[in-house]
């Protein structure tokens, strides 16, 4: 079941509150954060967000089509690292 | 008796239809294993499939292409040369037919061997592509040219692949592989360019 329109996206109050204020400021910093559960906003894109994945801090660069996700699913909390030696023929993509 | 002739003799008779030509493989001369140097693994023997001689093998390239059939393929740390005969995928698996490997037994003794390719096999990458093999040991340069650390691993993901850089005085941090946090990528020289956010590198990051 979704969430209620009328509530609104969930985001964490202090989290929220950090998001604005960098906002008004224009000065991106990095934001540390626990709350995987919030709601990433259209005014976080291009902010740099350190989301807890139970273990370290996984930094999320937000662009434009994360927005309406959650924080926490860009931080898997299970890294599969794949096989030994598997690093061999793996492409990366800069973005 | 035109009109028989005609009809006995027709002007054009039908032609004789040529059998058709039985075409043998390409088959180039394999290169000699001994003189390729840059190997690049593509995936490894995980268990023999079947009765027939086929293998299962575990995919570890992003070029499924590499395993079309008629193509050389080289098992095991001496690079042994092998023709695929047919290739079919399974899961994220892969399950080939090999020449020569006709019964279980002989594939059984596959199991667990890498199969590898010549470097310059592989498919060209595309713009902003690169193999995690060239990234990692590049030394990340802050854009004002501060020395920042080495890369150390790749993480793979869904929306955007991590570098993870191991830092002299600090846990390692992992940089998201975006054009606005990583303008340039030099591996000739190997350099990676970074403009990390405030805070990334440093202890100026907010909380939240």
């Amino acid at each position: 079941m979704s969430r209620s329109t009328k509530k609104g996206p969930y985001i964490h109050p202090s989290l929220q509150k950090k998001v604005a204020m960098m906002y008004r400021s224009k000065d991106f910093r990095l934001v540390k954060t626990w709350s995987r559960a919030s709601t990433i906003l259209p005014q976080m894109v291009g902010m740099s967000f350190g989301v807890h994945n139970g273990k370290t801090h996984v930094t999320v660069f937000i662009t434009e089509n994360m927005v309406g996700h959650k924080l926490g699913e860009f931080s898997p909390t299970r890294t599969f690292r794949g096989h030994a030696g598997s690093k061999n023929d793996k492409t990366a993509t800069n973005r | 008796m035109s009109r028989l002739r005609f009809m006995s003799n027709p002007p054009n008779p039908p032609p004789t239809p040529e059998r058709p030509r039985r075409r043998r493989p390409i088959r180039s001369t394999p290169p000699d294993p001994a003189k390729i140097t840059d190997w690049v693994m593509v995936g490894k023997v995980v268990a023999p499939f079947g009765i027939r001689g086929q293998v299962k093998v575990q995919i570890e390239t992003d070029f499924p292409a590499s395993f079309s059939p008629n193509t050389l393929l080289y098992l095991g740390t001496d690079h042994r040369p092998i023709r695929l005969l047919l290739a079919r995928p399974q899961g994220n698996q892969m399950v080939l037919e090999l020449e020569g490997i006709s019964d279980r037994n002989a594939s059984e003794t596959l199991r667990g061997q890498e199969v590898s390719l010549p470097a310059d096999r592989i498919a060209p990458l595309a713009t902003d592509q690169y193999f995690v093999r060239d990234l990692i040991g590049l030394r990340a340069i802050r854009v004002d040219g501060v020395e920042l650390g080495q890369v150390v691993d790749v993480i793979t993901g869904a929306m955007q692949d991590l570098l993870v850089i191991h830092c002299p005085d600090r846990e390692e941090v992992t940089v998201p592989l975006v054009k606005v946090l990583v303008p340039s990528i030099d591996i000739p020289h190997g350099t990676i360019t970074l403009r990390p956010p405030a805070g990334l590198f440093d202890d100026d990051y907010e909380e939240a």
